[in-house]
């Protein structure tokens, strides 16, 4: 009875099997059927090792969980073979009785009953459940599946793999490229330069040049570089300074004194670490002169030099000096005001330490400004800084004064000037005591050669911070290379791929194009720039600086031109006319030079 | 007419069918057609379940009854139901009675202390007089005066009712019905045996009857009935069947949420197990099948559906929502 159970079972199963595999080979065949198609649409080929692997799998697991839902176990068969062989539930039920272990003789009977029953019966009687239909819908969808492999992709699918396929290649060996810059740039820095800018955040923004087939997000990984290299260049940016500095450069070229000319040039040149150079020879010098007691000796030997005037001009070294170093800081200070005032017309006036501390107090800075520290000044808004008194300087230790955020140059050159002024008056006041025979105190001179310290540390700040400018110009100077570089890294039209610009291009010095290169080939490097450069729009980083509303005339001259000639023909031919009177002729000729007497004026001055 | 007293499945499974078919052929010597009911009647009694015949009047529904008790060699009785009937009438009553020069109340038993009583148009007696049956249907036993009488065994009520006449008539409560192992409809016989009938009855001589099973064999063959297994898929076929007879089952057919407005009982399912065994040795199984199931469960269902207003205003006939169950249960 069990075997008879089983074969009946192995049927029902067999016939499970085959309907899921049908079922499922319909119902993956759809699928991989919509599945390609997507793919053929968008003009692909179908990726055969992708979705007909897919399909299989779809198929074996379809049918495998549509057999193990419907698969009939040995209880499910017995009922089966009641019903088709009308047994009266004689298999059900002896097959139970025997799996819940009754025991008797009527159950005996039962079985034996059921196994009378069974045995002119076969079970292959059973008929599988294949149905011609659900084969046909089977294997037409399948072949329907299978057809579309055949599908080769379109021209513009081709066009595009190639692309990832060298976008690929090319995005690698730009990073490697500009890895490779990079390391040049950053091995060849000053460390006033690596004081400017951070080598580590120039080696992040490389990294982030990744590998990539999509020439959009290579576009826009450069691109992203580049902002960034233009963001630190614009935190480099000095150029209101540097402009301070070369138009005092300009100013002390007219200087009777060599030395103010030379360091004047070196400005104008905006030669920053040159002029620093050159400021050595104004220091004062005040180590040679010992911090000593004045002896009697030597007061009389002042008083005597002082009586004498030949011995005077040596006396007054210093003050020649100090009268050079004048020069020098009244042209910067000049400067340093005049780019104030143009700046700002309304902060033309030096503030007093009083106004400073009521502008604090408006800006919610609950400090005095004698209680500001360096730091609180590199955090103070620019319209504030613009207002520092340049006394407050003089405040800070003068060690600190090396650490001037470049944003005080005005105030330092200010500082200097009106400490070089109190000097010169405080020594021009000397030298009348001494004049007068008046020798001065110790207290005066120990307060002498404070001031003349003071003075030299005060230059030397300057020169620090020319210094740091220098850094900050070659600074930026760099990274517009690195950023040069990296702008050349676009799209040529020609060949629809990156390019990297390794080096200049173009032949050497004497070999210039000649015109037949048209007709002859061209002997040119080929930098892949010697194609005709077309932008692709919206493709590629933004080369063209957008011109500030403030900077242009305000009149499109071309359009305005073309309305003027008009105009003109519109009066002659009016003018012309016979049917029309003179004093009307003359108005409407007055009207039109009107028109443009008052448009003049206005496009002088926008310009 | 012989008595069983082996153990052994086969013999009583053999004396069952013996019997059975020697009862129904005695009783189809005067009765014509009406085998299934006849089969089902007999049923019953071997389950020990009291039947309700319905059908118009002169179908022969006393004619089977008094046919069965001379077939059965039981002892056999009969009340013809009046609405003037008195409960007393039927299960008996204490009279005074003078014994030994003294007066003493005595217990008259009622016509009930029978085997077969044939409750002839059950549905003219009051509801007192209805119920009056109900413990002695269900327990076997009369209560009187405080004092409980048992009726010997086998006891059998096999009530008659006429479905048309509904003037002077009291449709039997709920519980009472449900008490009735299977209510069957006697039909019109059909046009061969209506000639038997005439041909048969028509003569000066009538067929002679003999008892051929006595009181004993019903029994054993009751206790023959219990020892026939039943599969559990065949059990949760007969539970699936009772339980969707109720408008509260979630599987229940759309007929029985429309129409019935309470379903069968579990003392039908247990009528139904019990029927469907006989069946079943009837068909010389020793296991009882679906379609077994299937056959006991219209008579012994169709009574115990209480239909709805909607059910009763369209005359839902209750064989038609049982037929949905059994459809619906497979």
């Amino acid at each position: 009875m069990k075997e008879f159970i089983n074969e009946i079972k192995l049927r029902l199963n067999k016939g499970i099997a085959i309907r899921a595999l049908l079922l499922s080979t319909i119902i993956a065949s759809c699928i991989t059927l919509i599945w390609g198609l997507t793919y053929i649409i968008r003009g692909h080929a179908v990726e055969s090792s992708i979705v007909y692997p897919a399909g299989l799998l779809i198929i074996a697991i379809l049918a495998l969980a549509i057999w193990k839902v419907r698969k009939k176990s040995e209880l499910q068969s017995a009922i089966f073979a009641d019903n088709f062989y009308h047994l009266k539930d004689s298999l059900a039920s002896a097959l139970e009785f025997q799996q819940t272990n009754k025991e008797g003789h009527i159950y005996e009977l039962q079985k034996q009953q059921a196994i009378n029953k069974i045995k002119e019966i076969s079970p292959q009687a059973i008929p599988l459940p294949f149905s011609r239909k659900l084969s046909i819908v089977a294997g037409i969808s399948a072949i329907a599946a299978g057809s579309l492999s055949l599908a080769t992709p379109s021209d513009e699918v081709l066009k595009a793999i190639k692309e990832r396929e060298i976008t690929s290649a090319r995005t690698e060996e730009i990073q490697k490229t500009v890895e490779k810059e990079v390391e040049n740039l950053i091995n060849s820095l000053s460390d006033e330069e690596k004081e400017a800018i951070d080598p580590d955040a120039i080696r992040q923004w490389v990294k982030e040049l990744k590998k990539t087939d999509d020439k959009r997000e290579a576009l826009r990984n450069i691109a992203r570089v580049e902002q960034k290299i233009q963001k630190s260049i614009d935190k480099l940016q000095n150029r209101k300074n540097e402009e301070t500095l070369k138009a005092a450069g300009i100013k002390m070229l007219q200087a009777k004194n060599q030395a103010t000319k030379d360091i004047g040039k070196s400005l104008k040149n905006k030669n920053f670490k040159k002029a620093a150079a050159k400021l050595e020879k104004f220091k004062l010098n005040q180590n040679n002169i010992k911090k000593t007691k004045l002896d009697k000796k030597k007061m009389a030997q002042l008083k005597a030099d002082a009586k004498d005037p030949n011995k005077k001009k040596a006396l007054n070294k210093k003050q020649k000096q100090l009268a050079k170093l004048r020069e020098l800081t009244k042209r910067l200070s000049q400067a340093a005001q005049q780019n104030r005032n143009q700046s700002n017309p309304s902060s033309s006036e030096t503030m007093s330490m009083e106004q400073f501390a009521e502008l604090l107090e408006e800006a919610d800075i609950n400090k005095l400004p004698e209680e500001l520290n360096l730091e609180d000044l590199k955090e103070l808004p620019q319209d504030l800084l613009d207002q520092l008194p340049p006394e407050l300087l003089n405040k800070f230790p003068r060690e600190l004064l090396n650490q001037l955020p470049p944003e005080l140059l005005e105030k330092l050159l200010e500082m200097l000037e009106n400490n070089a002024q109190d000097l010169q008056e405080n020594m021009d006041e000397m030298e009348l005591d001494m004049m007068e025979g008046d020798p001065m105190s110790q207290e005066e001179w120990e307060e002498l050669l404070e001031q003349l310290e003071n003075m030299d540390m005060d230059i030397e700040a300057l020169q620090k911070m020319l210094e740091r400018m220098e850094a900050m110009k070659n600074m930026r100077e760099k990274l517009q290379g690195l950023q040069k570089m990296l702008g050349q890294s676009q799209i040529s039209p020609s060949e629809k791929e990156l390019f990297l610009r390794k080096s200049k291009g173009g032949k050497k010095p004497g070999f210039g194009s000649d015109s037949s290169r048209r007709k002859n080939k061209d002997k040119l490097k080929n930098n892949k720039q010697h194609t005709k450069i077309k932008g692709k729009k919206g493709i590629g980083p933004v080369k063209s600086s957008v011109e500030s509303a403030d900077s242009g005339s305000g009149v499109s001259r071309r359009k305005g031109t073309a309305k003027k000639r008009s105009h003109e023909k519109q009066m002659s031919s009016f003018i012309d006319r016979e049917d029309v009177s003179e004093e009307m002729k003359q108005a409407v000729k007055q009207y039109f030079q009107d028109i443009h007497s008052i448009q003049k004026p206005s496009n002088q001055k926008s310009n | 007419m012989t008595t069983t007293k082996t153990n052994n499945i086969e013999e009583k499974a053999k004396h069952f069918k013996e019997t059975f078919l020697r009862v129904r052929k005695e009783v189809g010597k005067f009765i014509v057609g009406q085998d299934d009911i006849v089969e089902n009647v007999l049923v019953a009694i071997c389950c020990g379940g009291h039947v309700l015949l319905e059908g118009v009047p002169g179908l022969g529904k006393t004619a089977l009854v008094n046919t069965l008790a001379t077939a059965l060699e039981l002892q056999f009785k009969r009340i013809q139901f009046t609405p003037d009937l008195l409960p007393s009438d039927v299960v008996g009553t204490q009279i005074l009675s003078e014994k030994d020069g003294n007066r003493e109340l005595i217990f008259q038993p009622g016509p009930v202390f029978c085997n077969i009583l044939l409750a002839d148009e059950i549905n003219r007696a009051t509801p007192k007089t209805q119920s009056a049956l109900l413990e002695t249907m269900q327990e076997k036993r009369v209560t009187v005066a405080n004092q409980t009488h048992s009726i010997g065994l086998p006891f059998f009520v096999l009530a008659t009712q006429n479905p048309i006449e509904n003037d002077g008539t009291y449709p039997l409560p709920e519980a009472q019905l449900d008490r009735f192992f299977f209510k069957l409809k006697v039909e019109l016989p059909g046009h061969d045996d209506f000639l038997e009938i005439l041909e048969r009855t028509g003569g000066n001589s009538t067929p002679s009857l003999r008892p051929t099973a006595s009181g004993k064999d019903i029994i054993a063959m009751g206790n023959t009935i219990r020892e026939i297994p039943v599969a559990k898929e065949v059990m949760n076929y007969l539970v699936r069947i009772v339980r969707t007879t109720h408008p509260d089952e979630e599987n229940a057919p759309k007929e029985v949420k429309q129409y019935v407005r309470n379903g069968a009982s579990p003392r039908a399912a247990q009528a139904i197990l019990a029927a469907s065994r006989a069946k079943a040795i009837l068909d010389s199984r020793f296991h009882v099948s679906k379609e077994d199931v299937a056959a006991a469960a219209i008579p012994a269902i169709r009574h115990r559906l209480i239909l709805s207003f909607e059910g009763e205003a369209e005359g839902i006939n209750p064989d038609d929502i049982v037929k949905a169950v059994i459809a619906k249960a497979k």
